[in-house]
């Protein structure tokens, strides 16, 4: 399915079975974004399809012929960023805590090649809400330190630190996981 | 270190993009429900916009096509009897035979406006009204007959009378301290008091002429101004009483009132009623009375030009960009369409206009990017024992360790832009002025407000902070403004063309944002051209 101006046009004008195609074709670039934040299915629903009706109504600022998951990973983006923000307490979230702090371990590089998709995003929930929404967007959404500053307004040393935790941690994960692969 | 930082990245990157889902069922039931409420609210505010566009127009039309009849039915019957030349004919007819008395009370309630504008007649009916129309004419004739007579038998009490009013009129304007005969000052008061006025009158023909008429009396009253004949039969022993309206080609009735009178004794107070009299229009009996306080109503279309100015509040913080400093005048374009109600000498105008404002922008601000350089240190050995499986020994080996640093670097990048910010509105001015006549001049100060709705994204591209490069701001979607202006304007019978210099400000801002709160002035002229519609 390519994202035409005919698509367009029916969207705009509001044609239910058009839409929900597009729905489809949308949702798999959607939803994993959506898992990597949130470990509820009734959280990913309300993300996915917040996002979605966002698209739908600004469908006609897609400009048809450039890449259109790209525009809607921006959309779901934001959502997410604006759902976080959503909890007036967020902030408290990215508080550094010594406690959290993990050992560095060193995993060798093969280990990786072992590891399917569905173990990574298990991973990926484990980590805290802050440290997994920063890790996120560093590392898989492919913001900038300053980037994420911004968004989330919280000090660049705060990003860091985060990043840096959600590395230790999955780290130790990826050995642990190997351990238990092992046994 | 760095190398399997990169890695976890890549990893997690590359496996979050592997995955794939399907769609659950009640993901796409939650999906319909919104695209249900979201296609409602498309409704909403479809039906929204169409009542907003179809008021102004509705209202217009109304003005446009607001049929006059409704307002002559409207228009109350009108006593007049300044003109002492008519009354006197109105009671010359007072005094005249039975014959038209009767005719008249025939003639009944049924009327030529009855005829025209009620209901359809049925046979019967329209026999009547044939009836009444020949029965018309016979009265028109009369009354011809009857002005023949009042101008070759005027009695002598007639001549007295107008002699008497061409004294008082003469006294009225040329000296009002002059003594005034008792009579003429009796009739003055007269004048001032409509009601007065029409029982002194009454009760003068009374005196005179109740004993010729013996049962019937009619009171003729044309008023100059107007061209109007108001009739009044009273008729006495006569137990039915109808109104009855008679058109003239002449001059038209208004109203012919018949009013019985149950009892013999009430025939000395012989008054004229007339039904729902306005104080103000009778007591204009003895002025120079405008013919009507008509509504003008107009149209105008006008196109012109404005320069509009940033009126501009910056917040305290120090590293706001001085923005004003690098920003100048907006000309553009505005045009749109007015409706005006001229009451009197006052005008009051409502209409829908499209204008820009903004302004023009050379920036030439900076980016400090932050650029972080992450780099490996050695910090040290770590010795470890190492159980070999082959050899099945135990070894002790060191590995060096090794930490990061983030080194950051500022880079100071300087952006020049030039631009023009332009806000698209769609107003609906309301305006409220007074009217100054000077031959076919006409200077109109006015004052009023616009109401003005955004059209499109709006967005102006602002330098707001230092070393923070340029933000885009979307205007407000609805400010409020007021407006002052001058139009003056040449009339060509039902046409007109005018100029109209203006000033206008924001009173609710256009750009309002923690770094600035953004409004403009504009001063502006518009040309057009308008015609009345009645």
């Amino acid at each position: 399915m390519e994202v035409t101006e005919d698509i367009i046009r029916e969207v705009e004008k509001g044609n239910r079975k058009i839409t929900l195609d597009l729905y489809h074709y949308s949702f798999n670039v959607l939803m994993s974004s959506a898992v990597r934040y949130k470990n509820h299915k009734e959280d990913q629903m309300e993300i996915v399809n917040n996002a979605f009706v966002k698209i739908v109504k600004n469908i006609k600022t897609y400009r048809p012929g450039t890449a259109y998951f790209s525009w809607i990973k921006t959309i779901v983006k934001r959502e997410l960023i604006d759902d976080f923000r959503k909890n007036k307490k967020y902030k408290e979230l990215f508080k550094i805590r010594d406690s959290d702090s993990v050992q560095e371990s060193v995993v060798e590089p093969e280990v990786y090649e072992s590891m399917d998709s569905e173990s990574a995003l298990q991973m990926l929930n484990v980590l805290p809400p802050a440290t997994k929404l920063v890790f996120n967007l560093y590392a898989i959404e492919g913001y900038k330190s300053k980037e994420i500053v911004e968004e989330l307004n919280i000090s660049y040393e705060t990003v860091k630190w985060h990043i840096k935790q959600a590395r230790k941690k999955l780290k130790s994960l990826i050995i642990e996981n190997k351990i238990s692969l092992k046994q | 270190m760095k190398e399997e930082k990169d890695h976890i990245d890549d990893f997690f990157k590359e496996r979050s993009e592997q995955s794939s889902f399907e769609v659950p069922d009640s993901f796409l039931d939650d999906i319909n429900s919104k695209l249900d409420v979201l296609d409602q609210k498309k409704k909403r505010r479809g039906g929204f916009f169409w009542l907003w566009t179809l008021i102004p127009i509705g209202l217009i039309m109304m003005y446009v096509l607001w049929p006059e009849d409704i307002e002559i039915n409207k228009t109350k019957p009108i006593v007049s009897l300044e003109n002492q030349e008519t009354n006197a004919e109105g009671a010359l007819m007072d005094s005249m035979d039975e014959q038209k008395s009767e005719s008249i009370l025939i003639s009944d309630s049924l009327t030529e406006e009855n005829i025209t504008q009620e209901k359809p007649l049925n046979d019967t009916e329209n026999r009547s009204a044939e009836k009444l129309k020949s029965l018309k004419n016979v009265l028109q004739d009369d009354v011809k007959k009857i002005d023949k007579l009042a101008d070759e038998n005027n009695p002598l009490w007639l001549k007295e009378e107008i002699k008497k009013q061409e004294v008082f009129n003469s006294s009225n304007s040329n000296n009002e301290s002059e003594i005034v005969p008792p009579e003429v000052e009796e009739m003055a008061i007269a004048d001032s008091n409509p009601e007065k006025n029409i029982e002194t009158r009454n009760s003068n023909i009374n005196a005179t002429e109740n004993a010729e008429i013996e049962g019937s009396e009619t009171d003729f009253a044309i008023d100059e101004n107007v061209n109007n004949v108001v009739v009044s039969v009273d008729s006495l022993g006569n137990s039915e009483s109808e109104d009855s309206i008679i058109n003239n080609e002449a001059f038209e009735i208004d109203s012919v009132q018949i009013d019985s009178l149950p009892t013999e004794t009430e025939d000395q107070d012989s008054t004229l009623n007339v039904e729902e009299v306005d104080p103000s229009e009778t007591m204009l009996a003895g002025g120079n009375r405008e013919k009507g306080d008509k509504i003008n109503h107009e149209i105008q279309l006008y196109g012109g030009v404005l320069n509009s100015s940033s009126n501009l509040i910056l917040s305290n913080d120090s590293s706001t960009f001085p923005m004003n400093t690098m920003e100048s005048n907006l000309w553009s374009a505005s045009f749109g369409v007015m409706y005006r109600a001229k009451i009197k000498q006052l005008d009051l105008g409502a209409g829908l206009s499209w204008m820009k404002t903004g302004e023009k922008a050379n920036y030439g601000t900076n980016t400090l990017e932050m650029a972080e350089v992450d780099s490996l240190i050695f910090i040290g050995w770590q010795t470890d024992s190492v159980f070999n499986q082959n050899t099945e020994t135990w070894s002790i080996d060191s590995i060096p360790l090794y930490d990061t640093t983030t080194v950051t670097t500022y880079t100071n990048d300087s952006i020049f832009y030039n631009t023009a910010n332009k806000y698209t509105w769609i107003s609906i001015p309301l305006r409220f002025g007074y009217r100054i006549d000077v031959n076919e001049f006409s200077f109109i100060p006015r004052v009023g407000i616009d109401l003005s709705f955004a059209t499109g994204s709006n967005t102006g591209t602002y330098a707001e902070i230092i070393n923070e490069g340029l933000t885009q701001n979307s205007s407000s979607r609805f400010i409020l403004s007021y407006a002052l202006q001058l139009e003056v304007r040449r009339s060509f019978d039902r046409w007109h063309v005018f100029v109209n210099p203006y000033f206008r400000t924001n009173v609710t801002p256009v750009i309002s944002s923690a770094i600035q709160i953004r409004r403009y002035n504009s001063w502006g002229i518009n040309a057009g051209i308008g015609f009345k519609l009645k």
